[in-house]
């Protein structure tokens, strides 16, 4: 009932009128009585305007009779609750003259205000100014207004009642066949389609119409009932169907994120929860008791990047977009770590909170092989080695710049070359052929070739091939690393020689040595043949008879060869052959020996217990001689070795020259920016020096013109007095405007004092200078004082003096700065031991030095705590912060702004250098860490400057990059941790 | 000396002023007529009452119509000083009192004394006042007797 048309069209039409008729009975007489109002007023302004004008015709016509009958007529009005006549007086006070009705008191202060309207309406006469004052009672005016009003209440009252019967026949006559035709439609919309149409009597055509459509749609339906029973029935069906292929490839999705390691998820920022996919969880190690609020789960991502992830997702939200991101993920089940790759977009629901939907990645295995590929490019990249890659058809690919470097070609004259390019004639041809062999058999090979560069430089390499393949195993191509081995060759080739010169000694040696051992034995045998027959021995035999002292045997060949020595003496005969008693004892204690003589051998045997010796002598010149020969050989063989050893020496010598000449080229870099900066550190210094100068000879001037003749007229009381002064000035610089105006100042308080201007002046320029800028009582005292001029100049003096002193120990500190910057920087080789170096201090050396050129339009600002400790070459760390800075004056004309930042992780220090100069162009980033390479004029820079900074830093077990954008060029500086953790 | 001098001088503009009241003769310099207005004879006082609209109606029921010469004639300050003993300016504000406040009806001015004969003559219960320098005759009938 309540939302029925009969309600819907009474109820509002009623609403409306009731409303309208409302807004009539208050609106009306408001405006009723604001016009009435209005028009009485006008009214009795234009009755206070004829009276006005006939009060003026009055007394300028002296005609009373216009007046008489306007206040006769006035008189009858009953509106007017009275009228009065008020003159202005000359004096500006008002005269009440006359008032009507005359029962009022002649009293302007006691009109009834409250409860009268007045309207003033002024004249002017020959004998004076004034107005006429109306007043109309409220009271009356409102009954009028009322009596007015009140059948105007009556109709609208009468008039709205008869509108809202009218709007609630009108609303049955509309409604009734309408909810005749709305039962029958609910019954229709109940299944009841057999039933009969009631037929109301309307005059509505359309109704009609629609009484008709609806029993014609009662037929309709009827039949689309059936027939939608039997679509129902085939739907179902299809459905069924639907939700088990939909189930499938539900399952099949399923498998398909397990085995690709992803998930699904969401996440409603409104109430911070999220869900997922089935595999979420397994995936993430999100245990059950987790929940499904997303606060807890920020635990397990890595804290760096939490800050990212909110960032991004910030933004994502405002702009509605899609966003990606990688993190680290900890899984709260195993404390494991691995990497994941979130994309989602984000949705605004209806209450305009974000709906972030997407999918979860296990990226781990490709990150990790993400890693390795940039290491491996990198070890590539920056290897010694020179690397080549080339396809299955010896076409190059790819080379890395320690070839370039070699071989002196470019990138573009290689790619698609084949490496034959490099192939010496001198290169050992069955080397070659093992190398194609291999490579066309596709399998690893290691040679040594002799390969030549562009401008025709010969070296040799050691080169290792290896065929790549893809991940189906498919070979693509090969890469061949190869290592310059030139110099390990010539020594290799020295060494081999020597080697080789030394195995023909040892096999000349040996074969000496064969023929020596081969010529003795056969000589052995030969003796000891003959030791049985002495008689047929070539050689002399000769038998001692050591008891009687005598020759016992003799043989031919020692008469023939010994001859004369046979017949001397015993002993003596013993002694020729070397022969002594201590000898012989030892002989009968070895029973056998030999004893060595320059050109005969002497065999000795005991023949029997008679002490019989027989000794038999043989040449052995020629041995001798051969052993001489193999003497020489040793020789000359341990003068090669000797060779061997002074060349390994000199080697090392070399490379200890090396390494001093590398030392020197960083002193010699570091002295070369010295030598360019000299002339702004020595202005550095010359500016102080010439303070100190300048600041001597004012002491001078005033000890010698000041003091000295002031002192002889200082009394006591004058001395007290001008330290009193002293002790009370105060030292700060003004300008001189500011000065001028306070001397002026100054000047107007002592002339008020009564002395002489020009006097007065040069007191007040005293006073300005010993920082007394307003007179207190003590300074007025002094002022009438008879030794103004004396103790004003004495303590001008001593204020003089001790500013002096100030300036000098000032230029002097500053002097001092500067000169211990430059020592700092100049002894920069002497320390060769890592110390720990306080960072801030060694950078604000560099500072101090560049101090004179950053001055000129740039600024530094110092980013580094004060008690940065680093460990390390001081010296040389200063060099780094040296060229950096150069570089960067230098590139921006001494106008840009230096930063240096610090940083520390669990491992490392990070240093960045940043300016806001002019950008590195990208073509040259990678080289300005090669040496030699500059872009500054011929002569202005060596080119070894950062190739220094990047040797120092690797030297400290660190790294150097460089970024450079049109903002900003950034050297980010990593140095490990020391132990203690600095 | 001076402040004597002052005194004197006040005191001989003050008698100068009220030499008439002093000597009883307010209205002399002045011819007072009227028309019908019950009587020929009237005291200074009942004549001053008169042009004062002290009574709107006179003993024998005729309405009082007062006449004046017009402010700007020469008449009206000497007539105004008599009757009203105010100037000119005053006894308009006077009449103009009287009128707004509705107690009597409105003067008569007029411009010569002839107009204002001729005015009482046709109006039963006015009275006039002039002073009759040009010595114009003035019927009898309308002459009254003034006695101080």
């Amino acid at each position: 009932m309540r939302n029925s048309i009969f309600t819907q069209i009474w109820v509002p039409l009623t609403a409306v009128t009731i409303a309208a008729v409302s807004l009539l009975v208050v609106y009306y007489p408001t405006e009723q009585r604001a016009l009435f109002k209005r028009y009485k007023t006008t009214e009795l302004q234009t009755i206070g305007r004829t009276i006005a004008t006939e009060v003026e015709h009055a007394l300028d016509q002296d005609d009373f009779t216009g007046l008489n009958k306007m206040m006769a007529s006035v008189s009858d009005s009953s509106n007017i609750d009275c009228s009065a006549l008020v003159f202005n007086n000359d004096n500006g006070t008002e005269e009440l003259t006359a008032i009507f009705p005359t029962e009022y008191p002649l009293d302007l202060s006691r009109l009834d205000t409250l409860n009268n309207i007045f309207v003033k309406s002024t004249f002017t006469s020959k004998i004076g100014s004034g107005y006429i004052l109306i007043a109309l009672n409220k009271k009356t005016l409102e009954e009028d207004i009322d009596r007015l009003n009140r059948p105007i209440f009556l109709s609208f009252l009468f008039f709205g009642s008869l509108i809202i019967i009218l709007i609630y026949a009108l609303a049955r006559r509309i409604s009734r066949p309408i909810n005749s035709l709305t039962d029958f439609a609910r019954q229709l919309q109940q299944g009841n389609y057999r039933l009969s149409l009631p037929m109301s009597k309307t005059r509505s055509v359309e109704l009609q119409s629609l009484q008709q459509s609806l029993g014609d749609l009662a037929g309709v339906l009827q039949a689309q009932k059936d027939h939608n029973k039997q679509l129902t029935e085939n739907l179902e069906h299809q459905v069924q169907q639907k939700t088990e292929n939909l189930q499938l490839a539900f399952n099949d999705l399923n498998t398909a994120q397990e085995m690709a390691h992803f998930a699904n998820f969401s996440y409603n920022t409104e109430d911070d929860t999220w869900k997922g996919s089935d595999n979420l969880a397994p995936l993430l190690g999100i245990p059950d008791s987790i929940g499904n609020k997303f606060r807890p789960l920020l635990t397990c991502i890595k804290p760096a990047d939490i800050a990212r992830i909110d960032a991004q997702m910030r933004i994502a939200i405002k702009e509605t977009q899609r966003f990606e991101i990688q993190l680290q993920w900890t899984s709260p089940q195993d404390g494991k770590t691995i990497w994941l790759d979130c994309t989602a977009n984000v949705y605004i629901g209806a209450n305009r909170k974000a709906i972030i939907r997407g999918v979860v990645q296990d990226i781990t295995t490709k990150k990790l092989q993400q890693e390795e590929l940039f290491i491996l490019s990198n070890v590539a990249k920056r290897t010694s080695n020179l690397v080549i890659l080339t396809d299955t058809k010896r076409r190059i690919q790819w080379v890395n710049e320690s070839v370039l470097k070699v071989t002196g070609y470019s990138m573009e004259e290689l790619i698609g070359k084949t490496p034959k390019i490099f192939q010496s004639a001198r290169s050992d041809k069955q080397e070659i052929e093992k190398i194609n062999n291999a490579i066309s058999e596709v399998r690893p090979v290691w040679a040594e070739l002799i390969n030549v560069g562009k401008c025709g430089r010969e070296y040799w390499i050691s080169i290792n091939i290896v065929p790549l393949f893809n991940d189906k195993g498919v070979h693509t191509g090969f890469m061949a690393v190869e290592t310059e081995t030139t110099e390990r060759k010539e020594l290799e080739l020295q060494r081999e020689q020597t080697i080789r010169l030394l195995e023909e000694s040892r096999t000349e040696i040996a074969k000496i040595n064969a023929e020596l051992e081969e010529k003795v034995e056969e000589r052995t045998r030969t003796i000891q043949n003959l030791a049985l027959f002495p008689q047929q021995n070539p050689n002399p035999v000769l038998e001692f008879d050591l008891r009687n002292k005598r020759i016992s045997y003799q043989n031919q060949a020692a008469i023939d060869q010994l001859g004369d020595y046979l017949s001397l003496p015993f002993e003596k005969i013993l002694e020729v052959c070397n022969i002594d008693r201590l000898s012989y004892e030892q002989l009968r204690e070895s029973n056998e020996t030999t004893i060595h003589d320059f050109t005969y051998e002497v065999k000795l045997f005991q023949l029997n217990e008679d002490n019989i010796l027989r000794v038999y002598l043989h040449d052995i010149t020629e041995r001798k001689r051969n052993e001489g020969q193999l003497a020489l050989l040793i020789s000359r063989l341990q003068k090669t070795e000797s060779d061997l050893k002074n060349k390994t020496v000199e080697l090392q010598a070399s490379l200890e020259e090396l390494e001093r000449t590398q030392s020197d080229l960083l002193n010699k870099e570091r002295l070369s920016t010295l030598g360019v900066l000299i002339a702004g550190i020595a202005h550095e210094i010359n500016t102080p020096l010439g303070a100190i100068k300048a600041s001597g000879e004012n002491l001078k001037a005033l000890f010698s013109k000041g003091l000295i003749e002031l002192i002889p007229k200082i009394t006591p009381a004058d001395l007290e007095t001008a330290m009193k002064l002293f002790h009370a000035a105060s030292f700060a610089n003004l300008s001189t405007i500011e000065e001028r105006k306070l001397v002026q100042e100054l000047t107007a308080e002592i002339t008020l004092l009564g002395i002489e201007p020009r006097q007065a002046q040069k007191y007040a320029r005293t006073f300005v200078q010993m920082g007394i800028y307003r007179l207190a009582e003590e300074h007025m005292s002094i002022l009438a004082n008879s030794g103004t001029d004396i103790i004003l100049q004495l303590a001008l003096n001593l204020i003089l003096i001790f500013k002096s002193i100030q300036t000098t120990t000032l230029s002097a500190d500053q002097g001092s700065k500067v000169v211990r910057a430059l020592n700092t920087f100049a002894h920069g080789n002497l320390a060769s031991a890592s110390t720990e170096f306080n960072l801030h201090e060694n950078i604000e050396t560099v500072v101090t030095i560049f101090w004179n050129k950053i001055k000129q339009g740039s600024v530094v600002e110092m980013n580094i705590p004060k008690d940065v400790k680093l460990v390390g070459l001081a010296e040389e760390m200063t060099q780094v912060w040296t060229n950096i800075v150069n570089n960067a004056l230098h590139a921006s004309g001494n106008r840009c702004t230096i930063r240096f930042d610090y940083s520390q992780t669990e491992q490392h220090q990070v240093i960045e250098v940043s300016n806001n100069g002019p950008q590195i162009p990208p073509s040259i980033i990678e080289r300005i860490f090669d040496p030699f390479f500059t872009t500054k004029a011929r002569g202005e820079g060596t080119g070894l400057g950062l190739n220094i900074v990047h040797g120092i830093i690797e030297k400290h077990k660190g790294s150097i990059r460089c970024e450079s954008d049109a903002r900003l060029t950034r050297f980010i500086i990593t140095l490990p941790l020391n132990e203690k953790g600095q | 000396m001076d402040f004597n001098r002052y005194i004197v001088l006040f005191l001989f503009s003050v008698l100068s002023l009220n030499a008439d009241l002093l000597c009883g003769q307010q209205l002399s310099g002045l011819t007072i007529i009227g028309n019908n207005i019950g009587t020929k004879t009237l005291s200074e006082q009942a004549v001053i009452d008169a042009f004062k609209a002290k009574n709107n109606f006179w003993s024998n029921g005729k309405a009082l119509a007062v006449c004046l010469p017009e402010t700007k004639t020469t008449d009206a300050t000497p007539v105004c000083l008599k009757l009203y003993s105010k100037t000119v300016s005053e006894v308009q504000k006077f009449w103009l009192s009287q009128v707004f406040q509705g107690r009597s009806r409105a003067p008569h001015f007029f411009e010569t004394d002839q107009e204002m004969i001729d005015f009482v003559e046709k109006t039963p219960g006015a009275i006039g006042a002039f002073v009759n320098e040009k010595n114009i005759p003035v019927p009898t009938e309308l002459k009254l007797q003034i006695n101080p």
